[in-house]
């Protein structure tokens, strides 16, 4: 029963046809944009591309070609692989926000529930508070003396809970968990769109074919709701390789954690801003662009396994 | 799906190179050699980082504009970290603030990239009107880029209440180390759940270990080398991991989880080395300012008290370099000093306008503080890139002061990397 359902969201998209020539019109219409994009994006990128292959001041003002060089230091340096690894198990951790968004968006779209606008504006709220400002709170709950769950852990009977924050591999899921939690807010608003536009006859359909709640689910909602299910996959893994705020506000730089705690982007901001070494962070800056776009088109191939075009 | 491949890709683009790179703006012209008369229009930006101090620049910035209405001054204020992050991204950019706050650290880099106007015969500043440790801290070359505004220096805050509730006689201001260690373990073992001293070494060295090597005769830098080498200065950072080792002074993990400060302000320790820009915070927060009294560092082999202090620098491909040259000397000269003390966040540079940051509170005697400035002083350790190398103190060091590793072997470890930055320099 479930397949003829799901065979309905793999509607044919052969019959689109592109448009007959419209001549030079349409880029009077894309051009000032893609200028602007030009400016403001390709020409920084390149030029910061440029950089990655020369030792330059702190200013960047004189530079002398080195060709691979940052390169090579970069990859060999010995903390890469646990900036990697750090950056990699936030970004997973950040990614385990989907599944959870999933099902509190489905609940907030169930029938019959009451102040379901309240609910929705409760779960977006913490998305438009400040970062900087919910980190200090998120720091507060992790304090190693008076935070609340060492306080819980301690009325368990725990007498020395770790000290989250400068314990090196407690440090980097702890932040992890803020960047969980912080994501939510923004995956639902995102899911709830996709849920409304699962049209309601399926769920008839359904039911009228016997299916159950819990059926209606696994069968209707989320097939249907993976393109947005994809969409927040692909943000949420790019916003997770730039880690850098939330490390920078709960660890900070002078945290014994920090060490072992460091993300890529904490590596560019090490090189260019402390070291003031622009070559070498432009460098880090060009890893993480070809990682991010790495990953990015891995996810691209791999959804044609699991995303479903209505 | 070819719309959706464009969108991601440039997402994924702009995304990751937002933090990389910011537009440079090469149209800054060279200074415009135009005479300043009180008609001179124009508009200046003053960068600083400090909050608390915007009271004083804005009545300087007054008195400024008393003598040049026309010239709008726009103040742009951003937190300690961004501060720096900003300046280097606008230096490279070519795009500084006109005016701006520097400090000892960073002097060398800005200066030497010929980032600052020299201020050689700036009309109305004499430079001995300041501390010699600072004209000497912002000259390159034996060329003055910043008038000094003004200075910190570090002494030991005593909570004299705290003394009294533990039974310990208080500390006198002749003290060597081993009457501050035998201070803080009266109070400690006195079991009234206080420690003996806060201030633990993960906190940046200057109110610590910058103070300690010197005092043990050891020193942080000296012609380009590393000091962390040096038996003596390793003694001045033992100090530090003996205070903790004996439980005097909390661990690592306990001052990441609660400051030195508010630690102090919360009466949950008996001592704390400080800064000269803290007894306004005290003042203003502690519970009870009148049970506190500031004493002179310890002593070991010397006395000692690392000196720094900020300074006013002109960007010198500002567009209008001498109506920036006219703000500073309205930032820095006698008047804009008095307003500086009068508001006491930190010491004025201009000699004899200290009167009144000494009165803060007559319950105490901060003479401490000027005093340590004239009469036995060391400067604050800077080399061209100093955040290269003070970036790694903490990081060998810490490890130490979490009696990880022997202090002996991250000294050395500190300094093999510290020479090498220098040599990179």
């Amino acid at each position: 029963m479930g397949a003829t359902v799901v065979s309905a969201g793999k509607k044919s998209r052969s019959s689109r046809h592109s448009p007959t020539s419209v001549g030079a019109w349409p880029l009077l219409f894309v051009g000032p944009l893609l200028a602007g994009i030009g400016l403001f994006y390709y020409y920084p990128i390149l030029s910061n591309v440029m950089l990655s292959f020369t030792k330059s001041n702190a200013f960047g003002t004189r530079s002398e070609f080195v060709g691979l060089q940052n390169y090579t230091e970069l990859i060999t340096r010995p903390d890469m692989p646990s900036a990697i690894f750090n950056t990699l198990i936030y970004t997973a951790v950040v990614l385990l926000a989907i599944p959870i968004s999933v099902v509190v968006a489905s609940a907030l779209e169930l029938p019959g529930l009451k102040f379901r606008n309240l609910y929705r504006v409760l779960f977006f709220m913490p998305y438009l508070a400040m970062p900087i400002a919910i980190t200090q709170v998120w720091k507060l709950v992790f304090n190693g003396n008076f935070g609340l769950i060492n306080q819980a852990l301690k009325s368990f009977g725990i007498a020395e809970p770790p000290f989250w924050l400068s314990t090196p591999p407690f440090a980097i899921l702890a932040v992890a968990v803020f960047g969980l939690w912080s994501s939510i807010g923004f995956n639902v608003i995102i899911l709830s769109a996709g849920l409304k536009s699962i049209p309601p006859e399926l769920y008839e359909a359904a039911s009228l074919d016997g299916a159950g709640a819990v059926r209606q689910f696994t069968n209707v909602t989320l097939p249907l709701l993976t393109p947005s299910i994809f969409l927040l996959t692909i943000m949420q893994t790019i916003s997770g390789f730039q880690l850098f705020d939330a490390l920078f506000a709960m660890i900070g730089v002078s945290n014994p954690a920090m060490r072992e705690s460091r993300s890529l982007v904490y590596l560019f901001y090490q090189e260019a801003f402390i070291n003031n070494d622009k070559g070498a962070g432009a460098a880090v800056a060009v890893f993480i662009l070809l990682f991010v776009g790495l990953v990015t088109l891995l996810q691209f191939i791999g959804q044609k396994r699991w995303v479903n075009y209505v | 799906m070819k719309r959706r491949t464009f969108l991601a890709a440039t997402a994924v683009s702009a995304s990751a190179f937002g933090l990389a790179a910011c537009g440079g703006n090469d149209a800054a012209p060279g200074g415009s050699d135009a005479p300043l008369s009180k008609d001179s229009a124009g508009e200046l930006t003053l960068a600083y980082w400090d909050k608390n101090q915007t009271p004083t620049i804005e009545a300087n910035v007054a008195a400024f504009n008393a003598e040049y209405p026309n010239i709008k001054v726009n103040l742009s204020l951003s937190g300690w970290d961004d501060y720096w992050t900003k300046l280097s991204t606008q230096a490279s950019g070519s795009n500084l603030a006109d005016v701006f706050w520097m400090n000892g650290p960073s002097f060398q880099l800005y200066a030497s990239e010929g980032m600052l106007a020299e201020l050689d015969g700036m009309e109305g500043v004499d430079w001995g009107n300041y501390p010699e440790a600072l004209v000497t801290l912002y000259s390159y070359d034996g060329k003055h880029y910043g008038v000094p505004k003004d200075y910190d220096t570090i002494a030991c805050a005593v909570d004299k209440g705290l003394f009294e509730q533990a039974g310990v006689d208080l500390p006198t201001e002749d003290w060597t180390w081993d009457d501050f260690k035998a201070a803080a373990k009266g109070v400690k073992d006195a079991n009234i759940g206080v420690w003996g001293v806060t201030g633990g070494p993960s906190a940046a060295g200057q109110s610590t270990y910058y103070n300690s090597i010197p005092q043990a005769g050891g020193f942080v830098i000296k012609d380009g080398q590393s000091g962390y080498d040096d038996p003596k200065s390793i003694e001045g950072l033992k100090f530090w991991v003996d205070l903790i080792e004996e439980g005097l002074c909390p661990s690592v993990d306990e001052i990441v989880a609660t400051e030195p400060e508010p630690m102090f302000l919360a009466r949950q320790a008996a001592m704390y080395w400080v800064g000269s820009w803290q007894p306004k915070t005290f003042l203003d927060q502690h519970p009870a300012p009148e049970d506190l009294m500031y004493l002179p560092l310890p002593k070991k082999e010397k006395q000692a008290s690392v000196i720094h202090g900020l300074s006013y620098a002109a960007a010198a491909g500002g567009k209008n370099v001498e109506a920036a040259k006219a703000l500073i000397k309205y930032l820095t000269d006698q008047k804009a000093n008095e307003t500086e003390a009068a508001n006491a966040t930190a010491i004025p540079a201009y000699n004899g306008t200290q009167a009144k940051w000494l009165e803060l509170n007559p319950d105490w005697d901060l003479s401490v503080f000027t005093k340590a400035a004239e009469e036995y002083s060391v400067p604050y350790p800077a080399s061209k890139n100093t955040s290269a190398w003070s970036a790694k103190e903490s990081e060998y060091l810490t490890p130490a002061f979490q009696l990880k590793t022997p202090i002996e072997e991250a000294a050395k470890q500190l300094a093999d990397e510290m020479n090498t930055l220098l040599a990179a320099e």
